[in-house]
């Protein structure tokens, strides 16, 4: 399992699969202040990717994970940059 | 709805028919060139028509469609079905895309994922029949939804490493560069300009990078792909996007489980490793090298106070020239010049980068430069060609640069008096004349002698006086009529372009020396223009009068001109109140000459209106009888009521004029419907397998509007019928002796007052026995009627509610709908419908119909006390029949018309009055013989009065829905008339 | 007031440029091929003409031949076309254009154009 609700905020960790992505954008929906810590996150599926693009939680920590950081990074600049 | 968009689309409209049609008529002929010339034309028109709208979609399909067109008209590509089938797949896009204009009534369409994929379909298939070969249109290529093949070819020469390699890929990349690379170009325009540059750099010393878009298909998850983990595994992107394929939902109406994702990202990873990284989805993802040509674009904010237009001019001779260091100069102070957020200051960056790293090659920055130049200086671009290196302006810009020093004696051997100062002017003129200066240069030197060499010379020479009159420059005016009559003389362009060498020398330089004159250019120009109207008093009187009127002219446009740009100078002012009188003279005589365009369109309810209101004229003037009734009999002024019935009768015949001229507005030809009927007959018979020969004729017989309309649906159904039941297969017909492609025919005529329309195919025909067996099984008839029914009748019985004689009900015509119902439309604008057919030989469906629906003559007729109507149509006589002629048969009343037993029937009885018809004196009953099909049936009446012309309003509400009446209408007395449908009371 | 014949069987285009002129003071009239074209100008020639290239009956270049052959004013004639080859820009001209322009062309580089060529430029 890769979600952690702790009050406002979620915290993923390790892998979060296919099957997560449905309960993810629920929990978003109730909670649409909600903020995503994804520090301990190593990998996200698709599915949860685009759940994320398409919400735009704040992200109160990026990954550690390089690669996986820096993708997440261009999704969300580029969601800022054609929405500003 | 704007009248521009209203014009766009009904022309768009008829476009699309045309098209339709002659795809039709190249079936039959696909060799004819000139039907092919007429199809891209056509296309070619509503392209260039969608070009002025904000339509990506539709103008993605229709450059395919055309450019398709353009290689079959070459003959690269041989006509098809297939490329026919497509072509109109593509038109129905299209009119799809315009009913949503229409809708939207805004040019200006939301996006929409689904239109826009429809449309890249589209194209791509419209582009795969074109032969691979064939090279791809130069302007073709922006647009083209894939590149992927011009792109793929330069890989494997990009992919070695060595030197000649790089050459090689070069020397494709910039062969390429409007075309492949746009689409490339369009993509890299996000990645940063720094990064941009450092891959050219590594690029250009041997290394290969590609450009990856990966476009997971939606339901991807469900086949457990991870395309994200995907991505992340190629190695070491320099540059990445992520994106959505269309733009996310509403997050309540998000479905996560449906992918939207589109990665991208540039990898130096090989092309191998790359393959064998996304194996198992090679179609959702697009490899491109990067080439060096896609590389230099220029991003940044777009900026129109930098004087490009100068720049550019000295930029491309430099270069052509090889005079580097002075384009690096002149590129280095516009880079100062420039802020370096803008676009212009990144094209700079770039062009130095490229001299400064390949200074061998002239390809890219020339590119480079047109970019710059279509970008940045739009209107220049229109003016000049846009190819640099193949178009003459240069060269002839250069030789006037170059001759500039020399340029002194020639004016002196023309006896020109050209102030000195003019020699050394830098003037900065706006650059649609330096456009036209330019262009009017190059046509000059022109070496050819055509017949039209004094025409185009004189038209150049009016350009020139346009366009130094607007400079205000009367000194160069003076000395240009003497130039062009010599040209004249000497049937030579030689002494107008010496004229242009020298006295556009100073505009032409300015722009040839641009970057040094940006700043002072303006105030000098100015000023300097100002100056040199002063001169304008030296006229060179020895010009013919006309040429002299014609100085006059643009002197006077272009005081006009100053007048409102700037504050003139006195004595420009009064010089200029005389020369003003010639030119407005001048315009107002033509100002009478207004054309107006012969035909209008109007709006189809402006006309109803004027049905309408003609329709009540013709009511109220036939109250006028009534009036003239009244005068005699209750005041008794004879007079009167003469005077009266006089003015009726003028008045009558104005107003039957008036709706006489008001119909034949609203008369359409039957080529409106019949349009259709070549595409319905080539789809519907190419379902089934059939060959079939269509023959139309009278399409321009007229008939009103409704009428017309009307015609549609019940036309669509027997043509559907006789093809699917009608004509056999091309098997059949050979067994049968016949030959194998079936003719169906439809023509049209006018016949008196009604509107005939025949249908005739040459099929199998209609079996009177078939039709009894399967009546009776139907229970359409009993056995008796069986027996006694005529061969004819028999035919008829297609007509019968519930009758299909079809053996297996196809998807065409058998959906329960039958002739039935054909009738029944039919009869509902008045007309009537029948059948002949031969077993074997075919069938002929005859309709006949009125002219118009908006007035029906109907006759009065009295019964129960009350009055009635019957339109004239369905009456065939009236007669008195004595009541000693009746017999009862069955409890039928019948009597004997003209040796024929007729059914008689009482109209109070059919109305449920519950009164008996009243007889006259003579004990005879009025009869009103009516036409239903085929057979007459009298209705009893109490009496029949005078015919009237009324308009019939269909009645309304559940009053509608009562079958025996067609309708009402308003008497001229102000009194309401049922009139009755016969049909529907029985 | 100047009198300009627009030319082209797009009925669209020309009331597109009809109203980009009219709206900047010019009279505008059309015809709908070449062979239109000479009908009305020999009538009452025009100031400026703006010619499409691909027409029935009687197509731009054409036009621009048999204009330039007649006695009547030669007045100024921009060429409007989709081919932004040289080559196609060279038989304008020669044909007796005075300018080539491309398509689609916006309604104040049209103008300016226009304006240029009748002496009516402004800055």
């Amino acid at each position: 399992m890769g979600m952690d609700i702790h009050g406002n905020t979620v915290v993923i960790s390790d892998i979060l699969g296919v099957e997560e992505a449905e309960p993810l954008l629920e929990w978003l929906l109730e909670h649409r202040d909600g903020q995503l810590d994804l520090s301990a996150c190593h990998h996200l599926h698709a599915a949860n990717l685009q759940v994320l693009m398409a919400l735009r939680p704040t992200i109160t920590s990026w990954p550690d994970d390089p690669a996986l950081a820096d993708w997440l990074k261009t999704a969300f600049d580029e969601m800022e940059s054609n929405h500003a | 709805m704007t009248p521009l968009l209203e014009q766009f689309l009904s022309e768009s409209r008829d476009a699309i028919q045309s098209i339709g049609e002659k795809l039709m008529q190249l079936e039959t002929r696909p060799d004819d060139q000139a039907l092919m010339g007429e199809l891209f034309r056509l296309v070619h028109t509503l392209k260039g028509n969608s070009g002025l709208f904000d339509l990506p979609e539709m103008i993605r399909v229709l450059h395919a469609a055309e450019d398709l067109m353009d290689t079959v008209r070459a003959g690269r590509a041989t006509y098809s079905q297939a490329l026919a089938d497509q072509l109109l797949e593509a038109m129905d896009f299209v009119l799809a895309v315009l009913d949503e204009i229409q809708q939207a009534d805004s040019d200006n369409l939301p996006a929409n994922a689904d239109r826009s994929a429809a449309a890249v379909d589209l194209a791509r298939s419209l582009q795969q029949l074109k032969p691979d070969d064939d090279p791809p249109k130069a302007a073709a290529a922006s647009q083209a939804p894939s590149t992927g093949e011009s792109a793929n070819a330069s890989t494997s020469d990009s992919t070695s490493p060595s030197g000649a390699g790089a050459a090689t890929d070069r020397a494709t990349a910039s062969a390429a560069i409007p075309s492949a690379n746009s689409d490339l170009s369009a993509a890299l325009a996000r990645v940063s300009e720094a990064l941009r540059m450092q891959l050219y750099r590594q690029t250009l010393a041997g290394e290969t990078f590609f450009l990856i878009c990966y476009e997971p298909e939606e339901e991807c998850f469900f086949k457990g792909e991870d395309p994200f983990f995907q991505i992340i595994q190629v190695d070491t992107p320099l540059w990445r996007a992520l994106s959505a394929r269309e733009p996310w939902p509403d997050p309540e109406t998000l479905d996560a489980y449906r992918c939207l994702l589109r990665f991208e990202c540039i990898t130096a990873m090989d092309r191998d490793s790359l393959a064998e990284h996304f194996r198992y989805v090679p179609d959702q993802v697009q490899v491109r090298p990067i080439t060096l040509a896609s590389l230099p674009i220029p991003t940044g904010a777009a900026h129109d106070g930098v004087p490009v237009a100068d720049y550019l001019q000295t930029a491309s001779e430099q270069l052509a020239h090889g005079d580097l260091p002075s384009l690096i100069q002149s590129s280095r102070v516009l880079l100062e010049l420039a802020a370096p957020g803008l676009r212009i200051a990144s094209a700079m960056r770039w062009l130095l980068l490229l001299l400064e790293t390949q200074p061998e090659d002239q390809a890219l920055p020339e590119a480079l430069l047109a970019r710059i130049r279509q970008l940045e200086d739009p209107m220049a671009m229109a003016a000049l060609p846009s190819d640099s290196t193949a178009g003459a302006p240069p060269v002839q810009a250069a030789t006037q640069a170059e001759a500039q020093p020399e340029a002194q004696p020639t004016a002196d051997q023309q006896e020109s008096q050209i102030p000195a100062e003019q020699q050394t002017r830098r003037l900065s003129i706006g650059e649609p004349l330096a456009g036209i200066l330019q262009t009017q240069a190059e046509i000059l030197a022109l070496e050819d002698q055509p017949d039209w060499l004094q025409g185009r010379l004189r038209a150049v020479a009016a350009c020139l006086r346009a366009a130094f009159g607007s400079l205000g420059d009367q000194a160069a005016l003076t000395t240009l009529e003497t130039a062009l009559q010599q040209a004249l003389e000497q049937d030579s362009p030689r002494p107008l372009r010496n004229w242009i060498e020298v006295q556009g020398a100073p505009y032409l330089a300015a722009i040839a020396e641009a970057p040094a004159a940006f700043d002072a250019a303006d105030a000098s120009g100015l000023s300097a223009a100002s100056a040199s109207l002063a001169d304008a008093a030296a006229f060179d009187t020895s010009a013919t009068p006309a040429s002299a009127d014609a100085a006059v002219r643009a002197t006077g446009d272009s005081r006009g001109a100053g007048a409102a740009s700037s504050a003139p100078v006195g004595a420009q002012a009064s010089n200029a109140a005389g020369a003003q009188a010639a030119p407005r003279k001048f315009g107002r005589r033509l100002e009478d000459n207004y054309a107006t365009p012969s035909a209008i369109k109007v709006d189809q309810t402006k006309i109803d209106t004027m049905m309408n209101l003609i329709g009540e004229m013709i009511v109220a003037k036939n109250a006028l009888p009534y009036l003239a009734a009244r005068a005699e009999k209750v005041f008794g002024v004879r007079d009167l009521a003469r005077e009266i019935k006089g003015q009726y009768s003028t008045i009558h015949r104005i107003a039957d004029e008036m709706q006489d001229a008001i119909m034949q507005i609203r008369l359409l030809p039957v080529s409106f419907v019949f349009q259709r009927f070549p595409r319905l007959v080539r789809d519907t018979a190419k379902k089934l397998g059939k060959e079939v020969h269509l023959v139309m004729e009278g399409e321009s017989t007229e008939a009103d509007k409704n009428v017309i309309e009307s015609l549609a649906d019940p036309l669509v159904h027997i043509i559907r019928n006789s093809l699917d039941h009608g004509l056999e297969t091309a098997e059949e017909r050979r067994v049968a002796g016949k030959p194998p492609a079936g003719q169906l025919s439809i023509r049209a005529r006018s016949e008196s007052d009604r509107v005939v329309i025949e249908i005739a195919d040459d099929g199998r025909g209609i079996d009177p026995e078939t039709m009894r067996r399967k009546a009776y099984e139907k229970g359409i008839i009993d056995e008796q009627t069986l027996e006694r029914l005529s061969d004819q009748e028999a035919v008829n019985l297609v007509f019968a509610a519930g009758f299909s004689t079809a053996a297996k009900v196809s998807d065409l015509s058998g959906r329960g709908v039958g002739m039935d119902v054909v009738r029944n439309a039919v009869a509902q604008v008045n007309g009537s419908i029948d059948l002949k057919s031969e077993p074997g030989k075919g069938t002929l469906l005859r309709l006949s119909l009125p002219l118009s629906m908006a007035v029906s003559n109907v006759m009065i007729i009295k019964s129960a006390g009350q009055r009635f109507g019957v339109a004239m149509d369905a009456v065939a006589e009236t007669v008195r029949v004595p009541d000693t002629s009746i017999q009862t048969i069955k409890q039928q009343k019948t009597t004997v018309l003209r040796g024929r037993v007729m059914p008689l029937m009482a109209l109070n009885d059919l109305l449920g009055l519950g009164e008996p018809q009243v007889a006259n004196d003579d004990r005879e009953l009025a009869v009103l013989v009516v036409r239903i099909e085929n057979d007459f049936l009298g209705i009893i009446v109490d009496d029949c009065l005078e015919t009237v012309d009324i308009i019939l309003k269909p009645l309304a509400g559940f009053l509608g829905n009562i079958k025996g009446y067609a309708g009402s209408a308003l008497l001229g007395d102000g009194s309401v008339l049922l009139v009755i449908n016969p049909r529907g009371l029985l | 007031m100047k009198r300009i014949l627009v030319i082209d069987d797009a009925a669209t285009v020309r009331l597109y440029h009809r109203e980009i002129l009219e709206k900047a003071g010019f009279v505008v009239d059309e015809a709908i091929n070449g062979l239109e074209a000479l009908e009305k100008l020999e009538q009452a020639p025009f100031d400026l003409y703006l010619v499409d290239v691909n027409m029935p009956k009687l197509d731009g270049y054409g036009f621009l031949r048999a204009l330039r052959q007649l006695d009547v004013p030669q007045a100024p004639a921009i060429m409007i076309s989709t081919e932004s080859s040289a080559s196609d820009r060279h038989t304008a001209l020669v044909a007796g254009a005075n300018l080539y322009i491309l398509k689609p062309i916006k309604p104040e580089q049209l103008l300016a154009h226009v304006q240029g060529l009748l002496g009516e430029w402004q800055d």
